[in-house]
């Protein structure tokens, strides 16, 4: 993600926005997910932090430890530079004041002590000489003649002994040239060089003392230093910062390597940080006395942290494992944690898809989680307990809506029949109104029926037959009723009052404008599983949207306002729709000035006690209980 | 289950990255156990023209963490012989081999045999038909090593050059190198006005090419195009009683020797110890890398006189201090 300098609320609220869709993430993905991650960045987090305090205190430490372990290998690498120093001075020393003081040049001869003198220090010396103020040679050991043409005087350690009589020089490496060479052989040496005061008959003359010391002792030193360790390297400089020794010596020469020691010349002993090409380094110094060489240490800084490909790889390794040890251990701990939980969501994860046995809540795990699984098993009994409520009351609602709708109808019916019988009666027919007075007793007898709303067909047809010949006698037989009934349809279930309210609907709307014209026709058959029930007559009949008028809530509410009675019809298929579905109820078919037939539709239910039962309670469900 | 599968997917990649680490520990330390071994096949590899190259092999090798191993040889007579010790180089487990070819005639065969068993870097001779079965080549610039002694010539000669004695001593005709330089310097020599009064081929020990110098004229000026030709015309010059001016190219101490005695008047060195540092990185970083194109390098040469051969710049170069 780029920092917007210009606009940095923009980005702060970027990074807030996609702090928030990752939340929002990780808390889709679940608990078990959610808790890993966030213990597994924890703990990756917590490492790291661990990992870099420990990596700065191990660089600090490391880098201690190779400063001290640096300084004690220059210290014991100084000590031997200035013994060896020290007896090279010594032997300039000897030469000069055991010998050259107590010889007159003019009489005496130096050679069998020089060359003695040489003889004694040859691992460590290349050649011995003196020379006269002018540059002759007075004597030399082991070789004994210059070079043609050779001017001493030119050479640096002579011109630095004449220049500065007082001290011991010590000049930096080179190839000796002032000698004829033997063997075709040239060494490197350093010359130390001092002043010296030579005798000639009783006469003070000046001279220069030249000790050549053989470079490669000098060499070997450097190098036995420089092998011990494969990060760090030795370099020896003079004062001016003049290479002695480096171990790319020839590299630097030609100029394909460089080195600071024109910088370090200018160092004072101790421990220094620099940059150079780029390379952060340590750099420590020590200075060798009298000479005022300077041995300097270098230890480029990545040699203190994890430089090398292994150490790397190591610390790589030991990254991953721990990573993978943390992944495991979080997914361990994880899952304990987390493991009741997912049981107890298990367990309830149907709830809200119907019932869920509570007994079957998971109960475990820590106590929060098991506190949890009760409360949950708890509220699942109460809501058991709510719903068994509900179902019950909706039941007594709808049976009360049954009684309701079979009670609109008693009234009704007994309104006109008593009307009936008291024509009868105040015409003085009084056999007519006893017949009607018996088939009303007979009515009633079925329409009570123990206070059962299902019946047999059998006692339906009689009630229907009792309340024809009731009406027939009311109307004076001004129509012909003809009955066309199954047999076999007669014991089997049916809602008690269906056919009565269709009869009387037949009669009012439909046979009564007729005169003696009028014939209703009450049929009944099985068709496969259902049982039909028709009233035909062939009154004035209605047309099509009349028809579908009839059945509509609508027009169920408009006619209880306006008569409050006509409700037969829609009352008596709501009932059987309630009763055994919206499949089952009434169908008119009506063509005005032909006729009206309304079948009725009902399942085929045998009647036996289970089955009426079972309908009466609402229970039924569609399948058929058989008697046998 | 998408979840399902992330943690075994990233418990197994953990896993797959700790056995590559480890795997990889493992190989690397088996490599450092084991570290890559070049050997150099060089004429004469005691002779002292080489303790410059041999000591910038030597600190290469350093810088490089490989094993060196300069194989002894003497004369080399045939290319089928320096073939027979590349084979054993071979056979002792080299991985790569610095070859100084004895000559350039057949080279490209002979090289072309054993390319595809070792790797091979070329040092002192440049012959373009052995590039493309060689690791890279690395060679001073012989023609104008050439061209150099023959202006050296012309600044030493005490008379017009067309009224000198002229000889020269060359290396073998068989190496192009040497051809090169002899292009070099007589195109150049011709150019100024001199011509060569005589050549002699370079063979045998110092004894044989004294024998055969002495079959010539006694030259004003004698150019040796070689090592071993130079070492040859300071023992001759010095023989005679005739002050002959001794111009010509050398590496050994020896030749340097005859510069710092007067004998020699100018000698263009080549810097062998470039020579070897490179020849050494460039095959190291091939076998550790395996870069894929030869790297040709030619290596700059220095003129020196008497005056200059102790001169700081010069001395490192000159007279390396051996280790």
């Amino acid at each position: 993600m780029e920092f917007d300098r210009e606009n940095p609320e923009k980005v702060n609220s970027g990074f807030s926005k996609w702090i928030g869709q990752t939340m929002e993430k990780a808390g889709r993905r679940g608990i078990q997910f959610t808790v890993l991650v966030s213990f597994t960045v924890v703990s990756v987090f917590i490492m790291v932090l661990l990992g870099f305090s420990l990596y700065q205190r191990f660089t600090l430490r490391t880098r201690a430890m190779m400063t001290e372990s640096m300084e004690q290998l220059m210290s014991q690498t100084e000590a031997n530079f200035e013994d060896y120093l020290t007896s090279m001075r010594r032997v300039s020393d000897a030469m000069y004041y055991d010998t050259i003081k107590d010889k007159d040049m003019a009489l005496d001869s130096l050679d069998s002590e020089m060359s003695l003198l040489y003889e004694a220090n040859k691992d460590n010396l290349i050649s011995f000489a003196l020379f006269k103020r002018d540059g002759s040679l007075v004597c030399a050991a082991p070789v004994s003649t210059m070079k043609e043409g050779m001017d001493v005087r030119l050479q640096p350690w002579f011109k630095m002994a004449m220049e500065r009589p007082e001290n011991l020089h010590f000049s930096t490496p080179h190839v000796q040239n002032i000698f004829n060479a033997s063997s075709f052989r040239y060494y490197w040496v350093i010359s130390l060089s001092r002043i010296v005061e030579l005798t000639y008959s009783g006469v003070p003359v000046r001279g220069v003392l030249l000790v050549d010391m053989n470079y490669n002792t000098i060499e070997e030193m450097m190098d036995r230093v420089n092998g011990s360790s494969s990060y760090q390297y030795f370099y020896l400089c003079d004062s001016n910062g003049e290479l002695i020794y480096h171990p790319r010596m020839i590299q630097i020469g030609v100029d394909k390597y460089r080195e600071n020691n024109l910088t370090a010349s200018d160092y004072d002993d101790g421990v220094h940080e620099e940059i150079f090409e780029g390379e952060r380094r340590m750099v420590v110094v020590k200075t060798i006395s009298y000479t005022g060489w300077k041995l300097v240490g270098v230890i480029p800084m990545s040699g203190f942290r994890l430089g090398t490909v292994s150490t790397q790889l190591f610390t790589f390794l030991v990254l991953l494992v721990t990573i993978l040890a943390l992944l495991l251990i979080n997914r361990l701990v994880t899952n304990r944690i987390t493991s009741p939980i997912l049981r107890l969501n298990r367990s309830i994860q149907n709830m809200d898809g119907g019932r869920v046995d509570p007994d079957k809540v998971y109960i475990g795990g820590p106590a929060e989680v098991e506190n949890l699984g009760r409360s949950m098993q708890g509220s699942l009994r109460q809501v058991n307990e709510l719903m068994d409520d509900v179902v019950r009351e909706q039941e007594e609602r709808r049976r009360t809506e049954l009684d309701a709708l079979q009670s609109q109808i008693n009234p009704h019916f007994l309104y006109n029949t008593l009307d009936s019988i008291v024509w009868m009666i105040e015409g003085e027919r009084n056999a007519d109104a006893v017949f009607m007075v018996t088939q009303l007793a007979s009515l009633f007898r079925v329409s009570l029926s123990k206070g059962r709303t299902v019946i047999s067909i059998r006692d339906e047809f009689v009630h229907a037959r009792n309340y024809m010949n009731i009406q027939k006698v009311r109307y004076k037989d001004a129509f012909e009723v003809s009955w066309d009934i199954q047999e076999e349809i007669l014991d089997y279930c049916t809602v008690k009052l269906i056919l009565q309210p269709i009869l009387e609907n037949a009669i009012y709307y439909g046979v009564d404008a007729l005169g003696d014209e009028g014939e209703i026709v009450v049929s009944g058959r099985k068709e496969g599983d259902d049982i039909l029930m028709s009233v035909r007559d062939n009154g004035l009949g209605m047309p099509p949207e009349k028809v579908d008028q009839i059945l509509s809530d609508e027009e169920h509410e408009e006619r209880t306002r306006r008569h409050g009675s006509g409700v037969g019809l829609i009352n008596v298929h709501k009932r059987i729709m309630l009763r055994f579905g919206p499949e089952y109820g009434l169908r008119i078919e009506s063509e005005p000035d032909e006729g009206t037939e309304v079948t009725i539709r009902i399942p085929a239910v045998p009647y036996t006690e289970e089955n009426r039962k079972a309908l009466e309670h609402g229970k039924w469900t569609g399948e058929v209980q058989d008697e046998k | 289950m998408k979840n399902k599968r992330l943690f075994p997917a990233l418990v197994l990649a953990l896993v797959a990255m700790i056995l590559a680490v480890i795997g990889f520990m493992v190989w690397e330390s088996g490599n450092t156990a084991n570290l890559r071994q070049i050997h150099v096949i060089i004429e004469n590899s005691n002779d002292n023209r080489w303790v410059q190259f041999i000591e910038g092999m030597k600190q290469a090798a350093e810088d490089q963490e490989v094993i060196l191993t300069i194989v002894p040889t003497g004369h080399i007579e045939t290319l089928s012989e320096e073939e027979a010790i590349v084979e054993r180089a071979i056979a002792n487990g080299s991985d790569g081999v610095i070859i100084q070819l004895c000559s350039s005639i057949g080279a490209a065969n002979t090289l072309e045999k054993l390319s595809d068993r070792t790797n091979i870097e070329l040092v002192d001779e440049n012959a373009y038909e052995v590039m493309s079965n060689v690791v890279g080549v690395v060679s001073p610039d012989h023609r104008a090593i050439g061209e150099t002694i023959a202006q050296e010539t012309a600044v030493y000669a005490s008379k017009p050059l067309e009224n000198c004695v002229i000889g020269v001593i060359r290396g073998s005709s068989a190496l192009s190198s040497m051809e090169q330089r002899m292009d070099g310097f007589t195109e150049t020599l011709e150019s100024l006005g001199g011509r060569t009064a005589w050549v002699v081929e370079c063979m045998g020990d110092a004894k044989e090419i004294k024998e055969q110098l002495e079959e010539h004229e006694v030259p004003e000026i004698l150019v040796a195009l070689d090592n071993a030709g130079m070492e040859a015309a300071g023992e001759y010059a010095s023989s005679q009683e005739k002050k002959i001016i001794v111009i010509g190219t050398g590496t050994s101490t020896k030749s340097i020797y005859y510069l710092d005695c007067g004998i020699v008047q100018s000698l263009v060195v080549p810097e062998d110890y470039m020579m070897g540092y490179q020849s050494v990185s460039d095959l190291a970083d091939y076998i550790h890398r395996n870069r894929f194109l030869p790297l040709v390098r030619t290596i700059a040469h220095r003129t020196i006189h008497k005056d200059t051969l102790f001169a700081e710049e010069n001395q490192e170069i000159l007279f390396p201090v051996q280790r």
